[in-house]
């Protein structure tokens, strides 16, 4: 058998009453392993062990026939110290008469168990019924504390409602400047009326809440006024029937503010409103509007409403007339001059006439005094709810100060650092910058539509767009930083470099979600500038300006790796004699003589190609794209001739030897041996000329023209 | 004699009574040898013997219950006869019905005689 009450070291109690000892002393044995017993040997001794345990008792085994005070005698006193409900109690007797067992349960025992009983079914039967017991104990509490909350909530909405129509009431207002005493009077006197009613005709059905809830909602009565032109609703005159039409309509223009109005409809006493707003013109006849109602078919609560209308009418100041006196006003009514009315409640209304202004000046005083009490109650709410918030919420309260200490201290960061970060939100599609990014270029801080703003080439070119946008979806949370360097025209005035710094930041939820990206962007136009100006120089001949040997070895090796080219030629160009021009002329007339040279290739080669100085007096050029051999002889040709000439008594002239890819080689150290080897022929065959490469060219016996100790990358 | 024994033989049914003190048989023992320091048949036998049949009902009731518990049927049978002979206003029926109870009675004690 499962307990119902956790094992261990409380265990649950259990009285057993019975005046035989024997009797006690078998039960005690069957309960004592999971219950701890108490014994009571007649009902007074049992009552004495329920004063004292009374809340920790689980269930009382009452046997009938007992002196001092028998079984029903304990149940007696039971009720009337209400214990009844929350201990259960199984009578265990030998008297199993009908009327005994009818009576056991009429005053209140859980179950009757006959003497002798099954010990095993008593256990089972004990046990579901302190089960029972105690479940039911737990529903009590649950529908105790769900009452209290609804009754916490319908407290709120009734808060939130009386806002409501006090705002409402305070737009009518605006418009209508005799209103608002209007409508305090008709919550008063509709209240009464309807009171009176209550008192004299049970008929009607009211109820004190109907009342109360009627009343606040006759407050809505003419708030169709609002639709109403102010020429009509204000006119000092008597109105045209046209114009009485145009004002018959705030009824129903009423209802249709009513029905717009979501939140007000989830009032209780909405329907109030919107019937009393809609039938408070109708008459007992039927000669009312705006649907002629007759008799009861109005329901009554706007039938109230009408007859405190009119009184209220006529008795106070209008635009159009005077304020009549109480008598004057009911005496009207009674002729029918304002329509007919419900006898019932014409019977009520002059019941308590004379009772109204005092009623009116008492609702008055209970308002004004209402206006600064709710002030503090208010007051006291919100502090109390937000010291509840404190609590309860007090993590969030404390988090959202440490978030807004953070932000300050971010904020004083990046304007120290004077770099421009920014943040960029994905759902937003915002980006913003730092006060340095407005101080550089005296933009906005914000970009609204980021997405759409970067694919503008005015300000990011579409190859880098491309790559910021692969390194950005590169991107993971293991790998979360993103660094490259573009170019962007941020300031307006072009294009300069910039290192882009991102970093994601994550939401922390579930799923772990980009939420956007910091970051900041470091002006590298200068640096750039620089590296561009000493990689240059690093690649190029000092004296000629054109590449090196290193730096056209790579650039030839690169162009021939990418594969983009389809045909080119290798020459490789020797300066006949030039040992000799040297020791004759002179280095300086070298120099010059080198330079020369240079200009001949350059304005003989295209600016796709390359040209560099591999030697001392050996230089190369990569013609690129020249596919015809036709085109390839003449240019050769043009070489040589231009490279022809005599200088101040020097008789220049050079030697070429050239190879073409891919017929003659795919690398640039076969290209450079073959043309290498072409130049050799050149040379032996007279110099002054070129020489392309063929296969005739490897027989002869082979010595490099390249000066230096070099070798070939073969 | 073990008690089991003792009782079997007397026509007493050993495992039910067992089962009803929830298998302790030292309680039994216990309340077995106790039994005959019960003032409840002395009782019953004074109320009879005076004729005050209202008390008799009661010590009858309480006699049956104690017996029924120790597993002394027949004993308790009669005493349920008892009670409702008073009940059915059937007094006459008392003393005859009184002496099967002291009969049975007697029985039961020389059983629990033999317990030591």
């Amino acid at each position: 058998m499962t307990g119902v009450y956790p094992r261990g070291p409380i265990k649950p109690k259990l009285l057993i009453v019975d005046d035989v000892e024997l009797n006690r002393a078998i039960l005690s044995e069957l309960f004592c392993g999971e219950y701890d017993v108490l014994e009571a040997e007649n009902g007074k001794k049992a009552i004495e062990i329920l004063e004292i345990y009374a809340d920790s008792l689980a269930v009382i085994l009452l046997d009938i026939v007992m002196p001092v005070m028998d079984g029903f005698g304990v149940l007696r006193e039971m009720v009337k110290r209400h214990w009844s409900g929350r201990i259960p109690v199984v009578m265990i007797t030998a008297e199993t008469s009908d009327s005994v067992m009818q009576k056991g349960y009429e005053m209140g025992a859980a179950d009757i168990i006959s003497k002798p009983f099954n010990p095993n079914i008593i256990r089972q039967r004990i046990s579901n019924i302190i089960e029972q017991y105690t479940y039911k104990l737990h529903l009590e509490k649950l529908v105790a504390e769900q009452t209290e909350t609804l009754r916490r909530q319908s407290q709120k909405l009734r808060e939130n409602s009386a806002q409501m129509i006090d705002t409402l009431s305070a737009i009518i207002e605006f418009k209508n400047t005799e209103s608002v005493q209007h409508i305090a009077n008709i919550r008063t006197i509709t209240r009464m009326l309807l009171n009176q009613l209550k008192k004299r005709h049970e008929e009607y059905g009211l109820t004190d809440e109907m009342v109360e809830n009627i009343s606040e909602a006759a407050a809505m009565h003419d708030i169709g006024k609002i639709a109403i032109p102010d020429q009509i609703l204000n006119k000092p005159g008597k109105l045209t029937p046209e114009e009485f039409e145009v004002m018959k309509t705030h009824t129903v223009k009423g209802c249709e503010i009513l029905e717009k109005l979501v939140s007000v409809q989830s009032l209780t006493y909405y329907d109030y409103c919107y019937e009393i707003c809609r039938h408070h013109h109708e008459r007992w006849d039927g000669k009312g509007y705006p649907d002629g109602l007759v008799g009861d078919e109005t329901p009554i609560w706007a039938q109230a409403v009408s007859l405190a209308d009119v009184y209220d009418a006529l008795s106070s100041k209008r635009v159009y007339k005077e304020a009549y006196s109480s008598d004057t006003a009911v005496q009207m009514i009674l002729n029918g001059e304002c329509g007919v009315f419900n006898p019932v409640l014409l019977e009520c209304f002059l019941e308590i006439v004379s009772t109204f202004k005092d009623g009116i000046d008492q609702a008055q005083m209970e308002r004004e005094q209402q206006k600064n009490r709710p002030q503090e109650a208010k007051e006291e709410h919100l502090q109390e709810a937000s010291d509840l918030k404190m609590q309860e919420g007090d993590l969030s309260y404390r988090t959202l100060r440490l978030l807004e200490l953070e932000r300050q201290k971010y904020r004083v960061m990046s304007e120290l650092s004077g770099e421009i970060l920014f943040e960029y939100e994905i759902k937003t599609d915002k980006l913003v910058f730092s006060e340095k990014y407005q101080t550089l270029t005296g933009n906005d801080l914000i970009i609204k539509n980021l997405t759409q703003a970067i694919t503008d080439p005015e300000y990011i070119r579409p190859k880098d767009l491309v790559r910021l946008r692969e390194k950005i979806s590169g991107i993971t949370s293991s790998s979360p930083a993103c660094k490259l360097e573009m170019e962007i025209n941020l300031e307006g005035n072009g294009f300069e470099w910039y290192e882009v710094y991102l970093y994601p930041i994550w939401d922390a939820g579930y799923d772990v979600e980009c939420l956007g990206y910091i970051g900041k962007l470091i002006n590298i136009e200068e640096q750039k500038r620089m590296n561009l100006k000493l990689q240059k120089e690093a690649d190029s001949d000092p004296l000629t300006g054109v590449l090196n040997r290193k730096a056209i070895q790579e650039q030839i090796s690169k162009i021939l790796s990418d594969g983009k080219t389809r045909h080119a030629a290798l020459c490789f160009i020797d300066i006949d004699n030039f040992k000799s021009v040297n020791d004759d002329f002179g280095h300086l007339f070298g120099d010059n003589v080198l330079k020369h040279v240079v200009s001949v290739l350059l304005s003989n080669s295209r600016n796709t190609d390359l040209v560099g100085r591999i030697g001392g007096d050996e230089f190369v050029i990569f013609l690129r794209d020249i596919s015809s051999d036709e085109a390839l002889e003449k240019k050769l040709q043009s070489i040589c001739d231009h490279l022809s000439r005599n200088c101040d008594g020097c008789q220049l002239s050079g030697s070429l030897g050239v190879s073409r890819y891919p017929e003659d080689g795919d690398d640039y150290g076969t290209l450079l041996h073959k043309a290498d080897q072409a130049l050799y022929l050149s040379k032996r065959l007279g110099k002054n000329g070129y020489q392309i490469y063929h296969d005739d060219c490897g027989r002869f016996p082979f010595q490099t023209m390249l000066s230096g100790v070099d070798e070939y990358v073969e | 004699m073990e008690l089991k024994e003792i009782l079997v033989e007397a026509g007493f049914p050993y495992d039910e009574i067992l089962y009803r003190f929830s298998g302790n048989e030292g309680l039994l023992k216990k309340y077995l040898l106790k039994f005959p320091q019960d003032p409840t048949f002395q009782e019953l036998k004074h109320n009879v013997e005076m004729g005050d049949y209202v008390s008799v009902e009661t010590s009858a009731h309480t006699l049956k219950g104690v017996s029924a518990n120790l597993g002394f049927e027949k004993l308790s049978e009669i005493c349920a006869q008892m009670v409702m002979a008073v009940r059915e206003g059937e007094n006459e029926k008392i003393t005859p019905l009184f002496h099967i109870a002291q009969e049975e009675y007697d029985a039961v004690l020389q059983c629990l005689k033999q317990i030591d």
